[in-house]
């Protein structure tokens, strides 16, 4: 079975500008893929080379085993391109219902079809309305319905939350989370909680370069992913305490050079480092102690974390196996 | 196996066929139906119909007055349209000339936004992950030529029904020449459409694409003299302007002027051609 996206040297520059370099993947269609980097990451770019928006300057890219832009594609990829509006004299549905004919819907299929997916988005009440009169996040919300439309195999979407309110943002990733087994999403966003809540893959670009291409929080198993850039085999656990251990009961055996506060965090976490296979222990603000160990030898470290807390009268918020998306990218 | 092949490429040209014709019926919608199409369509009707009601219906009674026909002959004379005093049927020999030069003018207003704004608003983005691009540039050709065809149709049967009141008898002539002339009125304005495809494509602004196709227009044929007056072989350009025939077209009748169609079609198929190896490539 061929992949459902194949990437080898992708390179597109603009003058001496390199907005993706050499960037090489395969992915096999699955759950919903994370695309971060930092702004001028090249993730707009990635995504605009495998919707057919932009060629690229050298390297090769397949979606479904089919060259980008080919005729076969067509229906197959859906997207959400960056600041692409709608046209502003004709009413939604009617643009919606246009699109859908365009990709094989019979008229009044196609009418259902683009109601079908504005409902989605809980927008079926201004399916009538103009796009000038939406305001910004509803525009977005019908973007997203028509990248939607015919239940393509590949959605991309490019920041498909920025700018909308919370509850329609919660939306958005539980729809992306109810269609993911149908379809395949690659989102790109700079909000990694949301990510992480959605996506089980991440791709890392940095300067147009891919980092990692790595499972989130497991990197041990990358699921059906061939990452070119792999982890070491080590597994992680956060924990997150409801507030600052008091000194006192945690003091002992530590310098009194440190900080009450820090004092207090670093017993705990010597305490924590000296259960079986722990092998580093990092604190990180708002009292959150990410610990690196090894499952296969300890595959019970988080009861024995439990535990240790219980003894110390301590409360946790969080405990999670893996680390954040944010510690995991930005590690160090 | 050989036969589910070739059932999915008869498929695939239908489903191609059917975005071409869904593009062009958009292009429609979007011409007679958004603000700023009604604008440009009315602006035309208005400009027609005082066309029909003074120029054409004056011009026709002074053709068949005995009182007033020499001094008009004069006129066509110094015209150099002399020509139209052979037209049996007065009302069509004056839509005739008017018609060639008008129709062609208005679509570099009229078709210049075939892509310019969908570009700049990244409209494109959401239609090419439904049709080729080559549905979508030919889609919108097709869509402008009907749109020239409606109102070709409109003012030669306005027309039409002006000579029927003012010569009863000529009915069944003038409905004879209605096909011949709606033939060569639209294919005159072809590379003037196609000509607006391409200044799309390439164009970021609906205004600068008619200023752009106005001076190639205006100075073309001009530029090309000059520079052909150092180098003979230059002279060959001047056949890539749209509307080099009309003056002579002008000047007979659209019974003999068939041959005066081989440079439009040529210069459209040149455009479109063009326009689409752009487009194909162009980041959108």
């Amino acid at each position: 079975m061929s992949a459902l996206i194949e990437c080898r040297d992708l390179s597109k520059n603009y003058g001496n500008q390199f907005a993706l370099n050499k960037v090489s993947f395969e992915i096999q269609a699955g759950s919903p893929i994370a695309l971060v980097g930092a702004n001028g990451a090249g993730k707009s770019t990635l995504l605009s080379i495998l919707s057919g928006y932009i060629k690229p300057s050298s390297g090769q890219v397949r979606v479904l085993g089919h060259t980008v832009g080919s005729e076969k594609l067509i229906g197959c990829i859906g997207a959400l391109p960056q600041d692409a509006l709608f046209d502003p004299s004709v009413t939604i549905v009617k643009q919606l219902t246009f699109l859908a004919q365009l990709q094989g819907f019979k008229r009044l299929k196609a009418i259902k079809e683009a109601e079908r997916c504005l409902d989605l988005m809980q927008l079926l009440h201004i399916k009538n309305d103009k796009v000038g009169a939406l305001s910004h996040g509803m525009k977005k919300r019908v973007a997203i319905a028509q990248a939607l439309m015919g239940t393509p195999k590949l959605i991309l979407l490019d920041e498909p939350t920025a700018g909308l309110d919370p509850e329609n943002a919660r939306n958005v990733r539980q729809q992306i989370s109810a269609l993911s087994n149908e379809t395949t999403f690659i989102v790109s966003s700079h909000n990694l909680a949301e990510l992480e809540k959605m996506c089980s893959l991440v791709m890392y670009l940095e300067r147009g370069e891919l980092k990692s291409l790595q499972s989130i929080g497991e990197s041990q198993d990358m699921g059906s992913v061939q990452a070119y850039v792999s982890e070491p085999q080590v597994d992680y656990l956060t924990l997150i305490l409801k507030q600052e251990p008091i000194a006192s009961g945690l003091s002992s055996g530590f310098s009194s050079e440190f900080s009450s506060e820090f004092s207090s965090n670093a017993a705990l976490a010597t305490k924590i480092k000296n259960l079986s296979s722990v092998s580093q222990i990092k604190v990180n603000t708002n009292h959150e102690f990410v610990i690196q160990y090894s499952r296969l030898i300890n595959p019970t470290l988080d009861q024995q974390v439990l535990k240790l807390l219980a003894a110390e009268n301590l409360e946790y918020r969080q405990i999670t196996q893996g680390q954040s998306l944010e510690d995991q990218l930005f590690k160090g | 196996m050989q036969l589910n092949n070739q059932k999915s490429i008869n498929g695939n040209k239908k489903q191609g066929v059917n975005s071409i014709w869904l593009i062009a019926q958009q292009e429609l919608l979007k011409s007679f139906a958004s603000p700023r199409g009604l604008f440009v369509s009315g602006v035309f009707i208005i400009i027609w119909g005082l066309l029909l009601v003074y120029p054409i219906r004056i011009s026709a009674a002074a053709m068949t007055s005995p009182d007033s026909a020499s001094l008009f002959m004069v006129v066509l004379h110094f015209l150099g349209l002399e020509a139209l005093q052979d037209w049996l049927l007065s009302e069509f020999a004056i839509y005739w000339v008017v018609a060639l030069y008008l129709f062609p003018t208005f679509c570099l207003v009229s078709a210049a936004d075939q892509m310019i704004s969908d570009r700049q608003r990244g409209g494109l983005r959401f239609l090419t992950l439904r049709c080729t691009r080559g549905q979508l540039f030919f889609g919108r050709f097709v869509g402008q030529m009907i749109i020239q065809s409606i109102l070709i149709c409109v003012t030669l049967a306005i027309t039409y029904s002006l000579l029927v009141f003012n010569n009863p008898q000529h009915i069944l002539k003038g409905l004879g020449l209605v096909p011949l002339i709606f033939c060569h009125i639209l294919l005159v304005t072809a590379p003037f459409v196609a000509l607006m495809s391409l200044l799309s494509i390439t164009v970021d602004s609906v205004r600068m694409a008619s200023l752009i196709a106005f001076i190639i227009l205006a100075l073309g044929g001009l530029l090309i003299n000059y520079f052909a007056s150092y180098l003979q072989i230059l002279a060959v350009f001047k056949y890539g302007i749209p509307g080099g025939q009309i003056y002579s077209m002008a000047q007979s009748h659209p019974t003999i002027a068939w041959g005066a169609l081989t440079q439009p079609t040529l210069q459209t198929m040149t455009f479109l051609l063009i326009g689409y190896a752009i487009f194909k490539r162009q980041d959108i």
